[in-house]
């Protein structure tokens, strides 16, 4: 078994389980969900062993090598991303099969679950630009049948609307991929820094590629098609859509600005864009959780603001002497984002089980109708508002220390500001849960198995606050500014 | 590392692992949860012991660990962190017998006691931060942990008191946290050591070190409810009586004064404060709430919020203490961390037990009183007494030693204010005794619940306002003698110069 | 704030400024993009050399299959992959539509000899396609275009109606593509020496083997994608429809 075996078993091991999916009866779906975690686990654990005692690992499909054929590639940043990607599903597909049980909804949903598995697992471990649009492709197309696994209108609606929004995203980036391609002739991220040639055509890719990810990102203003798409899913798709799908476009962003554009074109002067777009975001995505009468659009709204905070971090990264901390500060961010918002999705969900509906000015005393579910909620919710002992604490201090560091004030005021407006959102629910008298009834009661992976990843997205120093020393390996990354096969250019 | 550098995690666990525990127990498993509280408590009055033991024989105790690259928590059991940590630990379990006894009927017990503990632990945390950012996590948790213990009735005064509450504490928390960066970015890690250690830092920094020190004040002001951060204080007395006591005695605006306390001692330090002039404002500032506290106070009937403006008056004793130069000022404002704990804490016991028990709420209720519950009465007199600041009670000694540090500072204004907020004092409080005492009942009494008849009230209300009313007595009394809070006081202050 | 109702009723005609918004809009990103093209060097750097270089170790004569299949064969995998996610997604929107059943087809004469004498040759086609693809034009694609074109006749033919295929030779087929491709990938992982790495004296026989397989995957999947559900149920039950016949 060399890293040459394990690092494409990434993303074909879920591949062969989802295909299995299709023709398993139900039944013996849990062999195939096994086999398929094993799998992943253990390819991962042994990556890891080498990533940390070797550095960054490369591997060439079909032994060709670029920039004629694909490579793999994993450094510190793709690891943290793809441990953060394998707990999540592990804990979603507990809490699928609560959700779902054996019903007619299961048998569509286990297959595209895997194939999302296998997606993300490929972006995170793929080295070339233009298998990463391939991905953005199965990714947009998974969750359009995701969302619309809900059957409502509503989320037809939200289903249609993101798929037009995604396919217009992707064009952009494909678009983007071909100047890039005809600038330099190269497609590996890695490697394209240095054959890039700087003028007219690499800043108009950047712009288009930008762009596209952008849209794909919700970055304000073009975050419409968001809100209705995450609230209107199921609640497990909804914690995969806002957890970790919504982090695919980003994780190319971050490639793009700060691995494959900054020799050929001056990023630090597009930083204070991103970073105003991400503080309006911030703001505004806030402002509008707190208008919302229903839960799930409410914490859709939080993922807008949340999505700004990454943005602003995308600023503070542009300058090389911050860029490392600012890189550690933004994976560790979005990943600890990623447990605390799931954690929201899964208790939202089994506050729509028990009460049959999410409007929150119904769900008066739901602290004592759903204790445990309210309290993961309320935990994850520090996470959210970037309170200690959590991993979004970290984050935001990161970037604030980042921020004063750099002497850019406005970056390190920001962030707090939306700790305070987080903090107002999420315990306006919390205070209604609260509220004693006449607790509503619940329409059914709610089954654990809703409620222990709710709890899981609340748990560690608080953990994570605490044992921080490992990750981000391991998001550091391979940073750009070490240049540590693995040559290429062929030598230095 | 030695074994008792755990101490302070220990410590800590105390209260964390109780808590956790509570929160799984059912509401009827009363005796499990009695047990656990109290265990807990007593277990942490013994740990405590054990740290003034080895801290005794000269161990220096300190446990680190490292949270990121660049921020590293670190508990410390220095003199200050002692004081805190014994009077936290000392007063938990007096509170705990008194909730226990205070809420016996009520719904959602488990989840009051879990939190209560959590709120504990947050408070010994600050207690023994060693720096400025542990300081600041746990403040952090300080804020979060007894939020629901505001809002624990549930209804519609509990959740707008809430509110503010949040309102106030999250922005403070935010101006705090941006300072702290800040100041890291100037100064390094910001490590408590008595004298402070921004003194080394160049004049150039000297406007951003002003700035940030009123930033702090603000962070810190806010829980110390400092004029004009206290609005949140008054409101929050919805709660129910143990948790007034503790939020007023000991947890939160102790932990926004101590906070002050080591900003001004163990960060900037007390002759560097000097030098960049931030100590005339902050007494000054620290005058006015004393008064207006005062004032407030003279114009409220509902007993409680009389107590809570008496609070923000008192606690900012403490501040003024800290913020006049001079051992004498030091030893009164640190001293007063204790000795207002233990009066304020008889008070809102006396508080709650008059409300339990007769369902008084006014002061205009109270007339006659001590007829019906002579033991509550005099524990109440004795609290009072204190604040007033007649000798041989505590609180004489702590203004004391601050009004003589104002004369030897050369401010002559402070003992004034300390006068006038004496007489002010005396203004509201001796009314209440008057006429509990010696005034003719005039009001139906109606309790709440019905209590055995041996007692005026339910031991565990009885016994801790009279356990608090006594050291409030004896800190007084025996305050030359090497046990007090003053001679700690004043074995911190040397340290400080 | 718009509720979800407003979401679903479709909004109104937008404002004239608009439309001049985005004509500007339009005009100015056409500008960027020639701009931008222009700029690039006459002689472009793509990769022809490189290709053709290895073109002998790939197996294949033309350049587009021998990047497709072997240079960058895991893009490719991952393609048909986009394609099985299409007929998945479709089972999935299936089960809340409220869309009816189509109605059965007939076919009229014209169109019936028509059929009898062209599908034989489609297919016919489909498998000239799928062979001729290593040296000309063509491929897996092309040839299961071609297939599912046929199908799509047979459909509107009523030829192939709902329920004429069992479910699991269905889903069997539908996942073949993918299933072969990745298949033949792992094999290569473990009796060479990684992913995808076909051994040299078997590259062409290994590409054509998964093409093949491409090519039947391909044009089921367009059959099932045309008949908007799955073929193998006659009364629809999974989806809403079908519950309330």
């Amino acid at each position: 078994m060399t890293t040459d075996h394990l690092l494409p078993a990434l993303p074909v091991i879920p591949l062969f389980g989802a295909l299995l999916a299709v023709i398993v009866p139900l039944n013996a779906l849990w062999v195939v969900l096994l086999l398929v975690t094993f799998g992943i686990l253990g390819s991962l654990i042994s990556l890891f062993a080498v990533l940390v005692s070797k550095g960054p690992i490369r591997s060439s499909l079909g032994g060709w090598g670029v920039p004629l054929g694909i490579d793999l590639y994993v450094d510190g940043t793709g690891m943290m991303l793809l441990a953060m990607t394998a707990g999540l599903m592990i804990a979603i597909t507990f809490y699928s099969h609560a959700y779902f049980g054996h019903g007619r909804r299961a048998r569509r949903f286990w297959p595209l679950f895997l194939l999302v598995w296998a997606s993300l697992n490929n972006l995170f471990v793929t080295g070339d630009i233009f298998n990463m649009y391939v991905t953005l492709e199965l990714l947009g197309l998974l969750s359009v049948g995701l969302i619309a696994l809900a059957g409502t209108p509503a989320a037809y609606a939200a289903a249609l609307r993101y798929l037009l929004a995604a396919l217009c995203g992707s064009l952009f980036y494909l678009l983007g991929v071909a100047m890039v391609y005809s600038n330099s002739g190269n497609l590996d991220w890695m490697v394209l820094r240095f054959h890039l040639v700087s003028g007219p055509s690499a800043y108009i890719a950047l712009g288009l590629i930008t762009a596209g990810l952008m849209l794909k990102s919700a970055v304000f203003p073009l975050h419409f098609w968001l809100p209705p798409a995450h609230a209107n899913a199921p609640a497990p798709v909804s914690a995969l859509l806002s957890a970790l799908m919504i982090k695919a476009s980003f994780y190319i962003a971050l490639r793009m600005w700060l691995w494959v554009f900054p020799g050929s074109i001056p990023t630090e002067t597009a930083g204070p864009l991103f970073g105003v777009l991400g503080a309006v975001a911030i703001i505004y995505g806030s402002l509008q959780a707190l208008r919302q009468h229903r839960l799930k659009l409410m914490i859709a709204y939080s993922t807008v603001a949340q999505l700004g905070y990454l943005f602003v971090f995308f600023a503070l990264s542009m300058r090389p002497e911050g860029m490392e901390q600012a890189l550690q500060a933004v994976v560790f961010f979005a990943v600890s984002h990623a447990f605390a918002k799931a954690a929201l999705f899964m208790a939202s969900g089994a506050v729509i089980r028990s009460y049959g509906h999410d409007w929150i000015d119904g769900l008066q005393g739901s602290a004592e109708r759903l204790p445990a579910v309210m309290f993961a909620f309320g935990i994850a919710g520090v996470s959210i508002m970037g309170l200690p002992p959590s991993g979004g604490f970290v984050g935001k201090y990161l970037l604030m220390n980042t921020a004063v560091e750099q002497g850019q004030w406005f970056w390190a005021v920001v962030p707090a500001l939306g700790g305070l407006l987080a903090a107002a959102y999420i315990f306006r629910v919390i205070n209604i849960a609260m509220k004693a008298g006449r607790a509503a009834p619940l329409a059914r009661p709610v089954g654990s198995g809703l409620i222990w992976p709710a709890w899981g990843l609340a748990i560690i997205a608080v953990l994570l606050g605490l044992l921080a120093l490992r990750p981000l020393e391991i998001i550091a390996i391979g940073s750009p500014v070490f240049e540590a990354g693995l040559l290429p096969p062929g030598g230095a250019p | 590392m030695t074994w008792y550098n755990w101490l302070p995690l220990l410590i800590l666990g105390t209260s964390l692992v109780p808590a956790v525990w509570i929160f799984f127990l059912r509401e009827e498993s009363y005796r499990t949860r009695t047990a656990v509280n109290l265990g807990g408590a007593v277990l942490k009055l013994v740990l405590v012991a054990l740290l003034f033991a080895e801290v005794r024989q000269g161990h220096e105790i300190v446990f680190e660990y490292q949270l990121m690259p660049k921020l590293t928590m670190k508990f410390q059991a220095d003199p200050l962190s002692l004081l805190f940590v014994s009077l936290s630990a000392l007063l938990w379990l007096l509170t705990t017998i008194y909730a226990i006894g205070y809420l016996e009927e009520s719904p959602n017990r488990s989840r009051f006691f879990g939190f209560f503990s959590l709120c504990v632990s947050t408070t010994v945390g600050i207690a023994m931060a060693g720096n400025l950012i542990t300081l600041l996590i746990f403040y952090e948790l300080l804020s979060l942990t007894t939020y629901p213990l505001v809002i624990h009735r549930g209804n519609a005064k509990s959740l707008q008191a809430g509110w503010i509450y949040l309102a106030f504490t999250m922005f403070g928390g935010a101006v705090l946290l941006v300072g702290v960066i800040w100041l890291q970015s100037l100064g390094g890690a910001i490590d408590f050591r008595a004298t402070g250690i921004l003194g080394e830092l160049p004049e150039a920094s000297y406007v951003r070190l002003q700035v940030i020190f009123w930033m702090l004040i603000l962070g810190f002001g806010v829980k110390a409810a400092l004029v004009p951060l206290h609005g949140w204080l008054p409101v929050a007395m919805v709660a129910p009586a143990p948790v007034s006591a503790l939020l007023h005695a000991v947890a939160v605006v102790k932990a926004g004064a101590f906070g002050i306390v080591r900003v001004i001692y163990d960060v900037y330090g007390i002759e560097f404060s000097r030098t960049l002039g931030l100590l005339t404002p902050l007494a000054v500032l620290a005058s006015v709430t004393i008064v207006y506290g005062s004032v407030r106070a003279l114009y409220q009937d509902d007993l409680k919020k009389r107590l809570a403006f008496s609070t923000i008056s008192q606690v900012s004793y403490i501040i003024l203490g800290s913020a006049v130069f001079g051992p004498l000022a030091t030893i009164g404002g640190i001293v007063h961390l204790v000795h207002q704990g233990v009066m304020k804490i008889t008070l809102f016991f006396c508080a709650g037990n008059f409300a339990e028990t007769l369902g008084i709420h006014k002061v205009s209720e109270m007339s006659g009183v001590g007829r019906r519950m002579p033991v509550t009465m005099a524990a109440f007199t004795l609290g009072a007494l204190g604040m007033i600041g007649v000798p041989p009670l505590a609180g004489f000694f702590s203004k004391w030693y601050i009004g003589m540090g104002g004369v030897e500072n050369g401010q002559y204004w402070v003992p004034g204010v300390l006068v006038i907020s004496s007489i002010l004092n005396a203004a509201y409080f001796l009314p209440i005794l008057y006429t509990g005492w010696f005034g003719r009942q005039d009001h139906e009494w109606h309790g709440h619940r019905s209590f055995p008849a041996r007692f005026e009230t339910s031991l565990s209300l009885l016994a801790p306002a009279l356990v608090t009313a006594a050291l409030s007595l004896l800190f007084g009394v025996f305050a030359a003698s090497p046990f007090s809070p003053l001679y700690w006081a004043r074995f911190i202050m040397l340290g400080e110069y | 704030m718009k509720t979800n109702e407003d979401m679903i009723q479709g909004a109104r005609a937008p404002h004239p400024i608009f439309y001049w918004g985005m004509t500007v809009g339009v005009i100015l990103f056409f500008a960027a993009l020639v701009w931008a093209i222009l700029s690039l060097p006459p002689a472009a750097p793509g990769l022809f050399r490189q290709v053709s270089d290895r073109m002998p170790e790939s197996g294949v004569e033309s350049m587009v299959t021998g990047v497709l299949l072997n240079f960058r064969a895991y893009d490719t995998l991952l393609e048909i992959a986009v394609l099985l996610v299409a007929v998945l997604g479709l089972g999935a929107i299936r089960l809340g539509s409220r869309e009816p059943l189509p109605e059965a087809f007939t076919a009229g004469p014209v169109l019936m000899e028509f059929l009898r004498f062209l599908t034989p040759v489609m297919v016919l086609l489909a498998g000239y396609l799928l062979w001729v693809g290593s040296k000309y034009p063509g491929g897996a694609f092309q040839a299961g275009a071609v297939l599912g074109a046929a199908t799509i006749l047979l459909q509107i033919a009523g030829n192939i109606r709902a329920g004429d295929i069992p479910l699991w030779l269905e889903k069997t087929v539908l996942i073949s593509g993918v299933f072969v491709f990745a298949g033949i990938g792992a094999a290569c992982m473990f009796f060479n020496d990684r992913f995808l790495h076909y051994p040299q004296e078997y590259a062409k026989g290994l590409i054509l083997i998964i093409e093949a397989a491409a090519t039947v995957s391909i044009g089921a999947t367009l059959m099932v994608l045309f008949a908007g559900r799955s073929l193998a149920d006659p009364h629809d039950a999974e989806s809403e429809e079908g519950e309330h016949r």
